[in-house]
């Protein structure tokens, strides 16, 4: 009982904000409540999508995703408030809840059949929770389906966090721990508020979920701060590929299980080229060998090498036969302890491989630069002056880079990074992009461990370079585009003379013209390299069989005046004599060529082959950078990144094609879709009238129940629906209608009076047989039609709005404009 | 068994038929308001007390004296002012010569319709003593306690628009009327209507105003056969929603009380009663939400109508299923 009426008032203004509806026996959430849950499932979503990209995935793709993901959730939610307002109980979600849940199985299934992609298994178990978290996110609405989806997103958090401690996910486990506990103490509230409505202190929760906020961000951060001992402890708990010795191709994060390149962190059996593993000395040279100083001389292999000296507790390790893997995606073949079954047999991995690069693809790596050229044969370029190298620590790793790498020109895209795996590269040299800035070799911070051989070519001081070593090459991209906008940065009088010079034979001058007459259109120099290299890729034919052998005869002037066709140095040497025959400075570059075709996409890696040894030619624009010129017709320059807006339009673009070839089916499509949309309300009534009619055989109550359901249903989907809180009487009375109609759909009212609250004892309405009541309900069905509800009922004037906004919100929703209301 | 239901339905059907005449009498005698005189009805079947707030001559003693006509009972009329006294009402203790005894004389209150005239012009003083004689049906005098007759009712009248020198009625003592009404204009077809019937006819002459309608101990009968009107359950829950609903609603300082409550399913089953229904339909309810309501809630404004409105479209209604079945 209330005493103290102004105070009470103030309550009511307070907690208005609480205020839940209460439909029937059905609570509804409130919407703060509902908003905070799908908040919370759209933070675990997006870190579930983290975890699953793990830096891998473009950016775009993995934002489309979450947009995707996340408006559809929100879009659900949405629909299902408006629906919870007029259910009266809770829907049956379960099955829907399973359906999605089987869905992402499913989808796998088809990935890894037609799609040669996958995801391991915990991933694909965590990808099916949070699919059921978004969908219970958005029945919301109903309290107990937000409860769980909250404490389910709890797990999908913990389980990000143990996947992915990155500074992102550790921005989105403080975001979600913030809303989090404002959730839990809010919906406490709600609950307590619902249950103890006059004990309620609003005031006293804030505070409350104050203080408890602090401390849980306070306790998750000192979490973060001690090395992560309580995340890794979870690691445990959660499913990983490792360990259950069950071979799975899209294992990730385990150990010894999957294709993919795994890291190993304690007692290693075998090694590839990963540098989170820990080192072990064995008779073939490696860049990092046992040194150890302190006792007795290492055990020296038969062949040395120059090499690191490692920590003692590193290189404590027994020297025993390791396995290798030389493929990049088949690292370890773990052996455990605890199974001393499997000691013994290890099995190499070979791999046909030169080396592999994780990185964007198709890439140019130099290996060799040539600039001479005597008609027959390149002169590879000696070293003039060494570009100056530094040390320098970029996370604690040290990079060595150039110092002083000109900046003068503005057509550098944002530096990127290539992982270089080396299998079996039989070189000193480190194979390059172009534009190289820096390179980062594991623990190697000393620069006389490397040396420049050449111009932008750096080799390692040994034979070759080891085996099983990373390398990892900061390089930018030239962006050809912004090139055409300065018109005079070619280095026509820039660069050394020597990149201009020509052979001497007869046909140079026939070269020479030929080079004129293609550029003669073309105003800038960027634009006649381009001609150039254009007509080469279009007019002239790749045919590594045709070989001059002849040698009274030039190559160069065979290939481009006669033959038309050649192998791919004949284009570089065309290029290149083309160019230095129109005063520009140009050389030719050999090494490797990462086709795009060749990459793995469960390894995500490119291998490098023996045949994809590849000529090409490079530009000199000036200020000592160089730029890729590639003139063989099906090899390609890697591109800057693409900007969202590139891909956008690339997106567009494809989409415009698909549609184009996919014209009818879609046309067909398209017009089934209107077709439906159009008769929507006839499909529904067609399907709800048949249930009506099945249900002719069941109680004489339910029989009038359902055919008042079917009428109201047909009223609504004409545009006329009974408002909350109007009775049907009052409904039906505040309608347009005859007499004779209005009282015959009255009696209806009255027999759904009866139906729905009489006593069961009395078997029919007063003034009613039985017969009378069927006879009522089929007369009303038969007459009242959706067709002749339509004639009856003109359309809501606002349907004719000049008001876009409203005609296209009744086009799209027509039955739920509340056209006429019930006179409450 | 089947001649016992047979029995009783026969029995529903004469007090049916009863309900119909009493309502056909008042209205022939107040012309044009067929929902006031059901209202009227409904308090009264409804064992409640009706507040009347309108205008003077609108046809309240009229209504009152025809009401207590028909259902066989005597009427007393009762005209407040600021020195009307408690005892002016219950009746007082006189000295007798005669006996040398002292002698109960009842007040108006021992009637069986009593019309309270301008309730709010008596004091605070007699105001109480007139309304726990209605809450209680007895009266004590001196210590000494009279019954009031079963069908005890009152209607008492207020007029809302001269409002110097009144005592308002606290909204605690409100509470103890089931409803309030406002009988409002007639139209000008029934006034012409009245006008007519005022001039005395050879052809038809006028009925007797004064004839009784119900049977000795029949409106007993009647009440104890409302109270027995099935209220199904989601009715019973659309109620109680309501009522929370009043107390949790930002412009009203005071809801609903449990008292109000029980009243209002009475008055509801009533209504049920009055159309000859066994069970009540939330029309019923929502029917009666504004008369009963009315007189109870603390509403911040001075119409509790849009609020009462506002209310009864934000609750959901009870659904419509076979309940029964299930």
């Amino acid at each position: 009982m209330r005493h103290d009426s102004s105070a009470s008032r103030q309550r009511h203004h307070e907690s208005s904000g609480f205020q839940s509806k209460k439909a029937g026996s059905v609570t509804i959430a409130p919407a703060f409540l509902h908003g905070m849950t799908i908040f919370l499932a759209g933070l675990a979503a997006v870190g579930y999508l983290l975890v699953e990209a793990d830096d891998d995935h473009s950016h775009f793709w993995m934002f489309a995703n979450i947009v995707i993901q996340i408006g559809g959730m929100v879009g659900a939610g949405w629909y299902c408030r408006r629906v919870a307002k007029r259910l009266n109980s809770v829907p049956a979600v379960t099955p829907v809840l399973l359906v999605v849940m089987l869905f992402s199985y499913v989808w796998e299934g088809f990935e890894r059949l037609f799609g040669e992609n996958g995801h391991p298994f915990e991933l694909l178990v965590m990808c099916s929770m949070k699919n059921v978290i978004l969908a219970l996110a958005a029945v919301g609405c109903w309290p107990r389906y937000q409860k769980m989806a909250a404490v389910s997103s709890l797990f999908i958090i913990l389980f990000t966090l143990t996947m992915k401690p990155s500074i992102a996910v550790q921005i989105i486990v403080a975001i979600y721990v913030l809303v989090g506990v404002s959730w839990l103490s809010f919906s406490h509230w709600e609950a307590l508020r619902a249950r103890l409505l006059e004990t309620q202190q609003a005031k006293r929760s804030y505070w409350r979920t104050g203080i408890a906020a602090v401390l849980i961000v306070g306790l998750l951060a000192s979490v973060g701060m001690t090395d992560n001992q309580v995340t890794s402890a979870l690691k445990g708990f959660m499913p990983s590929s490792g360990g259950t010795q069950h071979y799975d191709p899209f294992a990730r994060g385990g150990v010894g299980d999957g294709d993919a390149l795994v890291a190993a962190t304690e007692n290693i059996q075998s090694f590839a080229p990963i540098e989170e593993a820990p080192f072990r000395s064995s008779d073939q040279p490696s860049l990092y060998d046992v040194f150890d100083d302190t006792y007795e001389e290492p055990i020296v292999p038969k062949k040395t090498e120059r090499a690191i000296s490692l920590p003692m507790q590193v290189s404590k390790e027994v020297c025993k036969r390791i396995a290798k893997s030389k493929q990049a995606n088949r690292q370890f073949s773990t052996l455990r302890q605890k199974n001393p079954k499997r000691k013994g047999h290890l099995k190499d991995l070979d791999s046909q491989a030169i080396f592999y690069v994780a990185g964007r693809v198709p890439l140019h790596l130099r290996m060799q630069v040539y600039d001479l050229y005597d008609g027959d044969q390149w002169y590879a370029e000696d070293l003039a002056d060494p570009r100056r190298m530094q040390v320098r620590e970029i996370k604690g790793k040290p990079w060595l880079e150039f110092v002083d790498r000109s900046k003068t020109y503005d057509i550098f895209s944002k530096p990127e990074t290539h992982a270089l795996k080396i299998a079996n590269l039989d070189s000193n040299r480190i194979p390059a992009p172009p534009q190289a800035i820096g390179y980062h070799i594991d623990k190697l911070d000393r620069l006389d461990f490397i040396e420049q051989v050449q111009p932008d070519v750096i080799a390692m001081r040994r034979d070759k370079v080891p085996e099983m070593l990373p390398i990892h090459v900061i390089s930018r991209r030239i962006d050809h585009d912004r090139i055409e906008s300065k018109i005079d940065i070619l280095g026509r009088l820039g660069g050394q003379s020597r990149y201009r010079v020509l052979p001497t034979i007869s046909e140079m001058k026939q070269i020479k013209k030929l080079a004129q007459t293609w550029t003669k259109d073309d105003k800038h120099d960027w634009s006649k390299v381009e001609t150039i290299v254009n007509r080469l890729r279009s007019e002239y034919t790749l045919d590594p069989n045709v070989i001059v052998s002849d040698p009274t005869q030039s190559p160069v002037a065979e290939f481009l005046l006669r033959t038309k066709r050649g192998p791919d140095y004949q284009f570089a040497t065309a290029a290149a004599m083309m160019l230095r025959s129109i005063g520009m400075s140009s050389r030719v570059v050999s090494g490797f060529y990462a086709r795009p075709d060749r990459y793995e996409t469960r390894s995500r890696h490119t291998p490098v082959l023996t045949e994809d040894v590849h000529f090409w030619t490079e530009a000199y624009l000036g200020a000592g950078t160089w730029t890729t010129i590639e003139p063989t017709p099906g090899y390609e320059i890697l591109k800057p990144p693409p900007t969202l807006l590139d891909r956008t339009i690339e997106l567009a673009g494809f989409t415009l094609v698909w549609m184009q070839d996919h014209f009818v089916a879609l046309l067909g499509v398209l017009f089934l879709a209107v077709m439906v949309y159009w008769s929507r309300f006839a499909i529904a009534d067609a399907w709800w009238t048949w249930r009506w009619q099945a249900q002719e055989k069941s109680p004489l109550r339910s029989h009038v129940l359902a055919t008042f359901d079917l009428v109201e249903r047909r009223f609504r989907w004409c545009g006329i629906e009974r408002p909350q809180g109007c009775t049907p009487g009052r409904w039906i009375n505040s309608l347009p209608l005859s007499f004779e109609d209005r009282d015959q759909l009255r009696r209806l009212c009255q027999l759904v009076d009866w139906a729905a609250f009489s006593n069961t004892e009395q078997d029919l309405p007063s003034d009613f047989t039985k017969d009378r009541v069927e006879n009522c309900c089929h007369e009303i069905t038969t007459k009242w039609t959706l067709k002749e509800i339509r004639a009856r009922f003109t359309p809501p004037a606002h349907q004719y709005s000049t008001d876009w906004h409203h005609r296209l919100w009744a086009f799209i929703q027509p039955s739920r404009q509340p056209t006429i209301e019930g006179k409450a | 068994m089947t001649q016992a239901v047979l029995e009783s339905n026969t029995v529903l059907e004469q007090d049916y038929a009863a309900v119909d005449r009493v309502r056909a009498h008042l209205n022939e005698t107040l012309k044009g308001k067929p929902e006031v005189v059901d209202d009227v009805l409904i308090c009264l079947f409804a064992q409640g007390h009706l507040l009347i707030e309108d205008k003077p001559g609108l046809g309240k003693t009229t209504l009152s004296k025809a009401l207590s006509t028909a259902i066989g009972g005597q009427f007393a009329r009762l005209q407040c002012t600021p020195d009307l006294l408690p005892s002016d009402i219950t009746g007082f203790n006189i000295f007798s010569q005669k006996t040398h005894e002292f002698e109960y004389r009842p007040g108006p209150v021992f009637s069986d319709v009593l019309l309270a005239d301008e309730i709010n012009r008596a004091t605070p003083r007699t105001q109480s003593a007139l309304l726990e004689a209605m809450a209680e049906r007895q009266v004590t005098v001196d210590n000494e306690r009279f019954q009031l007759p079963d069908q005890f009712f009152v209607i008492a009248t207020q007029n809302p628009v001269e409002q110097h020198g009144t005592y308002p009625l606290p909204e605690a003592q409100l509470d103890r009327f089931a409803m309030k009404l406002s009988i409002g204009y007639p139209h000008q077809e029934d006034e012409l209507r009245m006008l007519q019937a005022a001039i005395p006819n050879q052809d038809t002459p006028s009925k007797r105003s004064d004839e009784t309608i119900l049977a000795n101990g029949q409106l007993q009968r009647m009440q104890n056969e409302v109270a027995r009107v099935a209220v199904a359950e989601p009715i019973q829950q659309y109620l109680v929603e309501i009522c929370s609903a009043t107390r949790k609603h930002p412009r009203i300082s005071l809801g609903v009380s449990p008292r109000g409550l029980l009243t209002w399913q009475r008055t509801v089953q009533a209504k049920a009663f009055l159309d000859h229904r066994t069970y009540v339909t939330p029309d019923d309810v929502q029917e009666l939400a504004v008369p009963v309501l009315g007189v109870r809630l603390g509403v911040d404004d001075d119409d509790s109508t849009p609020v009462i409105k506002d209310i009864l479209q934000q609750v959901p209604l009870p659904e419509y299923t076979n309940a029964a079945n299930n």
